[in-house]
C-alpha cells in the first residue's frame, strides 16, 4: 500500500461546517435513529460503508463525497425494508412533489398517489 | 446549483435520494419524525468536542473519576450526561510520557459521537486512515507534533462497537486551574490523539 502524503493539505478544517449540506445531516441521524431502534447493526453498516468509500463516489450537489457513500451504504443496509423498487419509486413521486409545488413554498409528498 | 428559472421547486439528487429514505422508513413505521428531528438538531448544534474537554478536564482535576474514567468509560462519561445512543462501548486512553494513544477507523469513520461530535474531514480520509497506521509518527508531525523518541505510540482501530477517547497529558502551567479554563485548552484533535493540549490556547481564545 502506498502511504499518501498529501494529510498536511487536508487537515486545516476547523472552522468546516459538520455538515455540507442538510440532506447529509439527515442522512447521519437516520442512520443513528436506526441503529439506536436496532432496525440497523452498526458492524453491517460499517463493512457497506468502508466498501462504498473506496469506490471513489463523486461529491455533488453542494454536498462530500463521504456523505454520497454514506447514503449509498444506508440503501443498501435497508434493502431488505426497503429494496431499491420501492426506493426509486419514492424518489420518483419526490421529484414529482416537488415540480408540482410552487418555488419557496415547502415540498410535501402526496400520499393520495398511494390509493390510486 | 440549478440554473433553469422554472417557477417550480428542484430538489438535487442526493436531497431527493435522503428525503425517499427517511419517507418510505417513516410509512413504513421504522422511523418516528419527532425522534429524527431531535437527532439532526442534536448533532448540528449540541454534541461536539466540548463534551469530550469536560470529560478530559474532570479527569485532570478529579483522581477519583480519573480511576473510573480508566476503568470503565461509558459509565464515566454518562456521570457527565453524555451518552452513546447506538450502544457503542467506550474506552479512555491515557497518555503518558511514555505512550502516547492516536485513534483511528481503518475500515470507514467510526467515531466516538457522544464526546466529539462528527469526525472532521481528514479522520475520513484515506490518507489519515492508512497512514495512522503505517507511519503515526509521520501523521503527528504532519499536525505540526512532534514526541521525544523514547515515546511509543499506540494506534487503536475504531469499529462500530468500539470507540476510544484519547486523555492527553495535563500541561505544564496550568496548576489550580478551574475545570472550566482547563476544558477550554482540551482540543478536539488531543482527544484523537493528533494534537497536544497547550496552556497557552487559551490566551488564543
Amino acid at each position: 500500500m502506498t502511504v499518501p502524503d498529501d494529510l498536511a493539505s487536508i487537515r486545516s478544517d476547523d472552522d468546516e461546517p459538520a455538515f455540507a449540506a442538510p440532506w447529509e445531516a439527515t442522512a447521519f441521524a437516520l442512520k443513528a435513529h436506526l441503529v439506536a431502534t436496532g432496525v440497523l447493526d452498526a458492524a453491517a453498516f460499517a463493512t457497506l460503508l468502508g466498501e462504498e468509500m473506496r469506490k471513489d463516489h463523486a461529491a455533488q450537489d453542494e454536498g462530500t463525497a463521504y456523505f454520497v457513500a454514506y447514503v449509498t451504504a444506508l440503501e443498501r443496509a435497508i434493502a431488505t425494508i426497503a429494496p431499491p423498487e420501492r426506493l426509486a419509486a419514492e424518489q420518483a413521486a419526490w421529484r414529482a412533489a416537488a415540480e408540482a409545488t410552487p418555488h419557496g413554498a415547502p415540498i410535501v409528498l402526496d400520499r393520495c398517489r398511494d390509493k390510486a | 446549483m440549478s440554473t433553469d428559472h422554472a417557477d417550480h421547486s428542484h430538489l438535487s439528487d442526493m436531497d431527493v435520494r435522503v428525503r425517499a429514505l427517511q419517507s418510505v422508513l417513516e410509512e413504513k413505521g421504522f422511523v418516528d419524525p419527532a425522534a429524527l428531528d431531535e437527532l439532526v438538531t442534536l448533532y448540528e448544534h449540541e454534541v461536539g468536542p466540548q463534551n469530550g474537554a469536560r470529560v478530559v478536564a474532570r479527569a485532570w482535576t478529579d483522581s477519583d473519576y480519573a480511576a473510573r474514567l480508566f476503568a470503565s468509560a461509558g459509565p464515566a462519561i454518562a456521570e457527565l450526561g453524555y451518552s452513546g445512543r447506538q450502544g457503542e462501548h467506550m474506552v479512555a486512553l491515557q497518555n503518558t510520557p511514555e505512550t502516547h494513544n492516536m485513534v483511528v477507523c481503518t475500515l470507514c469513520s467510526c467515531y466516538p459521537w457522544a464526546v466529539l461530535g462528527l469526525p472532521p474531514t481528514w479522520y475520513k480520509a484515506p490518507a489519515y486512515r492508512a497512514k495512522a497506521v503505517a507511519d503515526p509518527r509521520g501523521v503527528l508531525a504532519d499536525f505540526g507534533v512532534s514526541l521525544p523518541e523514547a515515546t511509543k505510540i499506540r494506534v487503536w482501530d475504531s469499529t462500530a462497537e468500539m470507540r476510544y477517547l484519547v486523555v492527553p497529558m495535563r500541561p505544564e502551567g496550568t496548576d489550580g486551574w478551574s475545570e472550566e479554563a482547563l476544558a477550554a485548552i482540551v482540543t478536539r484533535d488531543s482527544m484523537i490523539g493528533t494534537g497536544l493540549p497547550h496552556a497557552d490556547e487559551a490566551a488564543a481564545r
